[in-house]
């Protein structure tokens, strides 16, 4: 499989296969759906519940926002992918928020909470399990390209 | 135990004054380590050296204060954290 980022001048190239587009245009509404999913991450004070919750309450319509405006580019630059499109360092961000967060997700239906699920026969082999693969291969290649754009 | 220089008195009041709450970075089994050292170096300018040191510990040791600072700022810091699918925390220091 050709890795789906490069460097490019002004951000990150991306170019997917016919199956990657169809395949990952689906993952914005995975997420949308999963709105409230406990498989991310929301609470600041786990042990003080008054404090957890005036946190989550201030948070609540930024993190809609945010997360609605990273699937929104998701599905924007998926229309143009099949061709390769240059995404801009925020389009990028997005697609790294959005490929970890579907990853968070997937896992958490396989019911993974220990490290080691990613070797060989260490979980049962489903189409989850795939996909969670792809996305990890998906999401380190992006994060990668991202890492070397960090001026040092 | 002979009085601080002035300098030095003043820079420990404002650490005292302003470094209240930690934020506090948990282990997960799912995130990639790379994409944690990612995600520290952009929110908080670490260096590489110094982000993949605070990821091993975080994957080590279970946890890792990432910053610390005003409740406001950290509770900012730890929501960033959270956007980006990390399991963070805000706790007094």
């Amino acid at each position: 499989m050709t890795e789906s980022f490069a460097p490019s001048a002004g951000g990150v190239r991306m170019e997917l296969a016919e199956w990657q587009v169809t395949l990952l245009g689906k993952i914005p509404n995975m997420l949308a759906e999963a709105r409230d999913d406990p498989s991310f991450p929301t609470s600041a004070y786990p042990d003080d519940e008054h404090a957890d919750a005036e946190f989550r309450r201030l948070m609540a319509a930024e993190w809609a926002q945010a997360r609605s405006l990273d699937r929104a580019i998701v599905e924007r630059t998926l229309k143009v992918a099949g061709g390769g499109v240059v995404l801009s360092m925020p389009e990028a961000d997005a697609w790294m928020r959005v490929l970890g967060e579907a990853r968070l997700l997937i896992a958490a239906r396989l019911g993974i909470e220990e490290p080691g699920w990613d070797r060989d026969g260490a979980i049962e082999e489903s189409p989850d399990l795939a996909l969670l693969h792809y996305l990890s291969w998906m999401h380190g290649g992006l994060v990668d390209v991202l890492s070397d754009l960090i001026p040092t | 135990m002979p009085p601080a220089p002035r300098d030095r008195q003043f820079e420990d009041t404002e650490t005292l004054t302003t470094a209240t709450w930690n934020l506090v970075v948990w282990n997960d089994p799912v995130n990639l380590m790379d994409y944690v050292v990612y995600v520290f170096r952009r929110l908080f300018g670490y260096s590489k050296a110094d982000a993949t040191r605070l990821m091993l510990e975080v994957h080590q040791q279970g946890r890792s204060v990432v910053a610390s600072g005003p409740r406001e700022r950290v509770e900012m810091q730890c929501f960033e954290l959270h956007r980006h699918g990390l399991w963070a925390t805000v706790e007094r220091t």
